[in-house]
């Protein structure tokens, strides 16, 4: 049968005209089914990837240089998971319940097929450019620029087909699912666009506008609310629509969802800094990232309760729906990711828990668990509607749950023990205050048992998914692809409503400018005075906010209301709520200049060889196992030397702190070994470190940099602060064979009489002794000579 | 060195500012929230399920 629906129906009576007409909507579906499937071919291929990277790290073996090693396929599989897997699903499930919650079509097919063309193009370019080694070094952001433009390009073209459906829209309300939506759409476009920042210097390479300090802030900025606001809202949102449809019952507590949906888009956009906690990033910003990061647990589990809530009364039904049994596990997994996440922030317990594979296990929890759960759920829930029969087999889909959840927990049980073992081993000293381990191996070894668990966890998950994806498709087949669509009764003539005027210059919208203004005040004020002033704010905004709760109580049309019915304004008061954390956090650090931070001339730009080398750093990934970034701990110092410094990656563009420790930090690399040391060990790590389970990169050898293009590469950085003068740009080919044949003569010295000055090798030698060296380092390295 | 740069910049009040903007939203909207009638909010809760019967 048809629905027939009133539209508007929380609207007074009164308000909708007598005369109403029957209106026919039939609901573009086949973007939803394109979507689904979409993301079942790539979420396959991602996931087998991740099995790959994983089977790597515990068999280093599995690594085939140049192309498919752990640090190039490292990142082709997070932007696999992320903007793949979990992008298509969050298009399909946007296009599906968009539409029918605000009772309109899709606004145009041809952009919604530009969409869908246009995101898998992006994916197919980013399976091809990443393996090849075109990067910027950004986590989840290295994509090079052309391909930037075109994820931009795409999205506005999302963003267009969306707010136009919701101007075309029947329904007036909008649900709090299409608030998710909304932040999504804003917030992700306000990330990619400020992260992506770059200095075009070829094609397909590109340099950060960032540098050091500056770079790491707005690239965990972007790097953490890719999570909150590409993993975590349109899933959300996805929640709200999908759990109560399964279900059979509306959410919990609408109120509920109105204010966590505030807290979290306010809250989540200031908890990046948590990823750099006891670097060298401003202690403010810092603090910060954490007491926020604190905060956000209240509105995740604000979410998730509401959402498991909404189960209340259905238990029954969990045990025999595969479906309700895929939410209730992903909203889990969300309650117990959020409750980590806060809790991997605090100071001190991520003093034990960063750089290790705690992290990893905290990010799969989310993304296996949440993301992947509640993709299953939905998928299940939606094909067989799509195709118009009943799902092939639920024992399939039950079975699927099970073999998904217990390699999740495989997984994450196994990173946490990996992650806390190898953080007690960094920081062990013996009754002499000395390292207990000070070989890094012997961190790395202890926990490779856990790399084969998580790769049984991973393997499993994977099983899992074959098997839904075989699921869904002998369910399509047995059907055959029906649009939905429903009858809506709406007034011939539109109900009076109120003026734009009206809802901009409403009473809440006059307090929180009065309240923002006196806050402002503060930043012109002495710190007395600033004290004063947050009183006030704060009493202007209780004291407002109860006269206009009284004033409005019995007002026929009360302003809350209006603004969920203005999509327009109701996306700029999202856009200010995300943009307000965004620039009060970042401004104070990107004002700095590169001058005042490297005020004691503690770093010099790198010498043109040591930029290839560089270049070649960031191509191979190297990034994704070494950090360059000594923490103010003691253990930390003893093993890698002092502390490091705002100052002494300033130049860095991108920075290169990193987030995960496979192998050692280094930051202060240069000049520990000799150039020997580095040469054998690219070839052969276990040749000079037995135990490794580094890749080998033979193929650095013969690769030569082009010396043609140093100059442009240092113009273009010249263009974002690095200070290189005019004459070091024209003679860089000069200095480049310089710097190269001083290795080359060190090297043979040492026994290897063949080595190519313009050699790969050479050049990424350069750099690496350039590392924490100020100034430049020696042409020999360390003093000890390893051939002796 | 920059610790001592930011320790004295007054820009260092924005994020006092948008915190104390964030308290004032948040307290308006939860008690605006709370005191909206029940009806509304039914309403507005159903609103995923209007569509259970919609012809395929």
């Amino acid at each position: 049968m048809t629905a027939l629906i009133t539209a508007d129906s929380s609207l007074p009576s009164g308000a909708i005209a007598s005369a109403t007409e029957t209106r026919r909507i039939v609901y573009n579906d086949w973007i939803s089914r394109w979507f689904v499937w979409a993301s079942l071919v790539f979420g396959v291929v991602g996931m087998l990837v991740g099995v790959v990277v994983a089977l790597q790290l515990a068999f280093w073996q599995a690594n085939v240089p140049p192309l498919l090693t752990f640090g190039r396929l490292r990142p082709l599989h997070t932007n696999a998971a992320i903007f793949a897997f979990v992008g298509n699903m969050m298009f399909a499930g946007i296009y599906y319940s968009t539409q029918r919650l605000v009772k309109a079509r899709l606004a145009s097919d041809l952009l919604s097929k530009i969409h869908f063309w246009g995101w898998q193009l992006i994916i197919v370019a980013a399976a091809v450019t990443l393996p090849l080694g075109y990067t910027t070094g950004k986590e989840y952001a290295e994509l090079e620029w052309p391909i930037d433009i075109a994820i931009t390009l795409i999205w506005v073209v999302f963003a267009i087909n969306f707010f136009w459906t919701l101007a075309r829209r029947v329904e007036k309300h909008l649900y709090v699912a299409i608030w998710f939506y909304i932040a999504t759409i804003i917030t992700v476009a306000v990330l990619h666009i400020v992260n992506s920042f770059e200095i075009p210097v070829s094609g397909l390479k590109s340099y950060s506008i960032y540098g050091g300090a500056q770079d790491a802030l707005v690239q965990w900025w972007y790097g953490h609310n890719a999570v909150a606001f590409f993993l975590t809202t349109p899933i959300l949102g996805i929640m709200y629509y999908y759990l109560p449809k399964a279900a059979g019952r509306p959410v919990y507590s609408y109120r509920l969802s109105v204010i966590h949906f505030w807290s979290l888009i306010f809250v989540y956009i200031w908890a990046g800094p948590h990823h750099l906690l006891n670097t060298a990033l401003p202690d403010w910003a810092q603090t910060l990232g954490m007491v926020f990061s604190v905060a956000l647990w209240a509105p995740s589990w604000g979410g998730m309760l509401n959402g498991l809530l909404t189960l209340k009364g259905a238990w029954s039904q969990v045990r025999t729906d595969p479906i309700l049994k895929f939410f209730a596990a992903a909203v889990t997994f969300y309650g117990m990711s959020t409750f980590e996440g806060p809790l991997l922030s605090i100071k001190p317990v991520n003093g034990l828990a960063h750089y290790t594979d705690w992290i990893i296990g905290h990010v799969h929890a989310g993304t296996l668990g949440w993301n992947g759960l509640m993709a299953a759920g939905m998928f299940y829930w939606m094909v067989p509607r799509l195709y118009g029969r009943e799902l092939h087999s639920k024992k399939l889909a039950d079975a699927h749950f099970w073999l998904a959840t217990f390699g999740i927990l495989l997984y994450v049980v196994a990173m946490w023990v990996s992650g806390i073992t190898q953080g007690l081993m960094w920081r062990a000293v013996d009754e002499t205050g000395a390292l207990k381990y000070p070989n890094f191996v012997e961190t790395v070894n202890a926990i490779r048992p856990m790399y084969w668990m998580r790769f049984t966890g991973g393997l499993m998950y994977l099983v899992g998914v074959l098997m839904m994806a075989y699921n869904l498709v002998a369910t399509a087949r047995a059907g055959k692809a029906v649009d939905g669509e429903a009858r809506v009764v709406v007034p011939k003539v539109e109900p009076v409503e109120s003026t734009w005027i009206e809802v901009l210059f409403g009473k809440p919208v006059l307090l929180i400018t009065v309240v923002a203004v006196i806050a402002a005040t503060m930043a012109v004020v002495n710190n007395e005075a600033s004290i004063v002033f947050a009183g006030m704010a704060v009493t202007a905004a209780v004291l407002g906010t109860i006269a206009i709760s009284l004033a409005t109580q019995n007002a026929q049309v009360q302003w809350h209301r209006l603004l969920e019915g203005r999509a327009l304004i109701f996306t700029v008061f999202v856009a200010i709520a995300v943009l307000a954390g965004g620039i009060a956090e970042l401004i104070p650090t990107l004002l700095i200049t590169p001058a005042q931070v490297n005020a004691s001339a503690e770093s010099k730009p790198y010498r043109p060889l040591e930029l290839e080398g560089r270049d070649v750093y960031i191509r191979e990934g190297c990034y994704t196992c070494h950090s360059q970034m000594i923490r103010t701990f003691t253990f930390e110092a003893k093993r890698y030397g002092e502390p490091s410094t705002m100052g002494e990656s300033v130049y860095d563009h991108p920075f290169q702190w990193g987030s995960k420790r496979t192998g050692p930090d280094l930051a202060r690399e240069g000049s520990k070994y000799p150039n020997l040391w580095h040469w054998r060990h690219m070839i052969d790590p276990r040749s000079v470190s037995a135990g490794s389970i580094m890749p080998p990169f033979p193929g650095l050898v013969t690769d030569t940099v082009d010396a043609s293009r140093t100059a442009d590469k240092m113009r273009a950085l010249r263009s974002v602060g690095v200070p290189y003068a005019a004459a070091e740009i024209q003679g860089a080919a000069a200095d480049e064979a310089e710097q190269g044949k001083a290795i080359v003569d060190n090297l043979r010295a040492d026994g290897v009489p063949d080595a190519n000055p313009q050699s790969e090798l050479v050049a990424l030698i350069a750099y690496l002794q350039h590392l924490g060296v100020h100034p430049s380092p020696a042409p020999g390295g360390a003093a000890v000579s390893l051939a002796k | 060195m920059h610790q001592e740069l930011f320790a004295h910049s007054p820009l260092l009040a924005l994020p006092v500012g948008a915190m104390l903007l964030f308290l004032a939203a948040w307290l308006a909207t939860s008690l605006r929230v709370l005191t909206r009638p029940k009806a509304e909010i039914d309403a507005a809760a159903r609103l995923p399920l209007e569509d259970d019967h919609e012809r395929r």
